[in-house]
Order: C-alpha cells, then structure tokens, then sequence
C-alpha cells in the first residue's frame, strides 16, 4: 500500500534537497512498488520483480530531481520505470535461451545403448541378410525394432504377443529373444 | 529498515555511486563480517545501512572532506575510518575504470631480463 500522495512528495522533496535520506525515501516506496510489480506480473519470478524494483529506485536516487511530480504522480513513475526494467530482464533471459535444445530432446536422439550401432554393422553384411530373411516372424519384427532404437521392454513384448505377461516374465523372454537373435546374426557374420 | 530495503542497500554495493560500493569494498579487503564493519565504523547495523545508500563522497579535496564529516555526523560513523573506508572506495573504482595499459604494440608482449654479467 503507497503512503499519501503528500507522504511521498514530502519524502521526495527531503530526498533532493539531503540526498542523504535515501534510505529512509527508499523504505518508504520499495514495498509498495515490489508489491504492485507483484500484482500486475504475477506468473514472473520474484527475483526478477526484486531486481526490476531494485533497479528502478537506484536509478532514482542518481537523479531524484529529474522526476517532475507535474507530469505524473511518483508511483506511476517508479512502475513505469520498474515495469520497463522487466521487460528487459525477460527478453534478455529470452535471448540467452534462445537457439538452445531441451535435454529430454537431446537425450532421445542418442542411440539406444549399442544395439543400434551394432545391429547396422551387422546388417550391412550379405550372409546376416540372409539370416534376418530366415528369422521367424516375431524374431524379424524384434530385430526390426532393434534396428529403430527401440529400449522400452513393452514395446518388446507387444510384439512378441507377451503383453498380458507380468513384467518380470516380460523382461526375462524379451532379453532371451534379443540375445537369440544376435547370437544368430553375429553367427551368420561369422564372428564369435 | 525493512528487508527490501536491506537488499537494495547490498545491491547498491555494485555501483561506485553509492557508499555501499566503498564500504563492500572495504569489508571484502579487510575480511570484515558485517558486525565488524559497523564496529570498526563505530556505529550500529541499522544505521550502517542507511548509511550504504548515500552518494560516495566527492573526490576534490574539499569535497571528500565535507562529504565524509555530514555523513559521519549524520549516520555516527567515526569520522576518520569512514575517509579510510571512501578512500579505498575511490581508489578501486578508478583501477576499475581506468585497467592497466597493453603491453606496446613493438613489445610484442615479451619483457627483457637483465644479466649479472656478459655472457662468456
């Protein structure tokens, strides 16, 4: 709540003839200022509303006679100011964000472990061809998977038809599909 | 002093404008806690930090003095360590402003060492 207008222009008054009574200017507006930046920008973080009221009432005191209380009253002019500097604190955290990629995003586009990476060195040999051709259909679609990317033991198992199995069950027949599969093609690519 | 008030007057410790910048100064030099800084200004916490929002005192002879002599009346700051405390202030704020020079272009930055003797 801003003390009386005659409250605030006397403590203005003070200010610029004894700038020494800064302190005392600056108790008696920084509340109602903080909590009027509150209000109006209410999803803003209330370290940005300090630093904006903050820096609008140092600026003040550096010039206190600039301010004409004829043109408009001093609350109005302290928001106006401190309304200003949030803005600018916003873009600039706008531009220091900007062009950045999110982590979640960054992550997904890893490979899945290195079954991705060996499964396309594996592939592009003539006999694993061959061999993925000979695999059974659910092993193919499992391999197919693999080559994707995919990880999430679900998507395994929906495939392999094993999705009302309980997951401990899920795991165990998933991983021995996979190792399966890869014993088979790393066979046929004749390594050991 | 209420709390935001507080803060402003730490915050105003960037700004050489501000006392706040030479006593932030002086505190960080000397290792002086708050407590210590107003004992040593032989005032009390309160009034210290009404004191940070003053304007730095003049850099004229004249007008340091009569800066320093209202502030430490005003505030009941002993007189002699706040002209120690602005002094310092005044001094860091200028080798702020003004850094050393670059090394001379034909220098290349490289320096000569002297010799105790001809080399044999």
């Amino acid at each position: 709540m801003w003390p009386p207008d005659d409250e605030l222009l006397a403590a203005w008054r003070l200010l610029v003839a004894d700038p020494d009574t800064a302190g005392a200017f600056c108790a008696l507006v920084l509340p109602p200022l903080e909590a009027d930046l509150t209000r109006s920008s209410p999803t803003r973080d209330p370290a940005d509303i300090s630093t904006a009221a903050d820096d609008a009432v140092l600026a003040f005191l550096r010039r206190p006679a600039a301010f004409d209380p004829l043109r408009c009253p001093l609350p109005a002019f302290l928001r106006f100011v401190a309304g200003r500097d949030l803005i600018n604190l916003r873009d600039r955290e706008q531009r220091h964000h900007r062009g950045r990629i999110p982590w979640a995003g960054v992550e997904l586009t890893h490979p899945a472990g290195n079954e991705w990476e060996e499964g396309k060195r594996l592939a592009d040999h003539p006999n694993v061809r061959a061999a993925v051709a000979a695999l059974a259909d659910a092993d193919r679609r499992v391999y197919a998977l693999m080559c994707e990317g995919a990880r999430d033991t679900a998507v395994f198992a929906a495939e392999l038809g094993l999705a009302d199995r309980p997951a401990d069950e899920q795991t165990e027949a998933v991983k021995r599909t996979k190792d399966r599969i890869k014993a088979r093609l790393k066979r046929a690519a004749g390594e050991p | 002093m209420n709390a935001s008030t507080l803060r402003l007057a730490y915050r105003a410790g960037a700004d050489p404008f501000f006392l706040a910048f030479a006593l932030a100064e002086y505190a960080a030099a000397e290792g002086l806690d708050d407590p210590q800084l107003a004992a040593a200004l032989g005032t009390t916490a309160d009034l210290l930090a009404h004191a940070r929002l003053c304007q730095s005192p003049r850099t004229d002879p004249d007008g340091f003095q009569a800066d320093v002599d209202r502030i430490a009346a005003k505030f009941a700051l002993d007189r002699d360590v706040l002209a120690v405390v602005a002094r310092h202030g005044q001094v860091v704020a200028a080798m702020r402003a003004d850094p050393p020079p670059a090394p001379a272009p034909e220098t290349n930055g490289s320096v000569l060492a002297a010799r105790d003797r001809p080399p044999s």
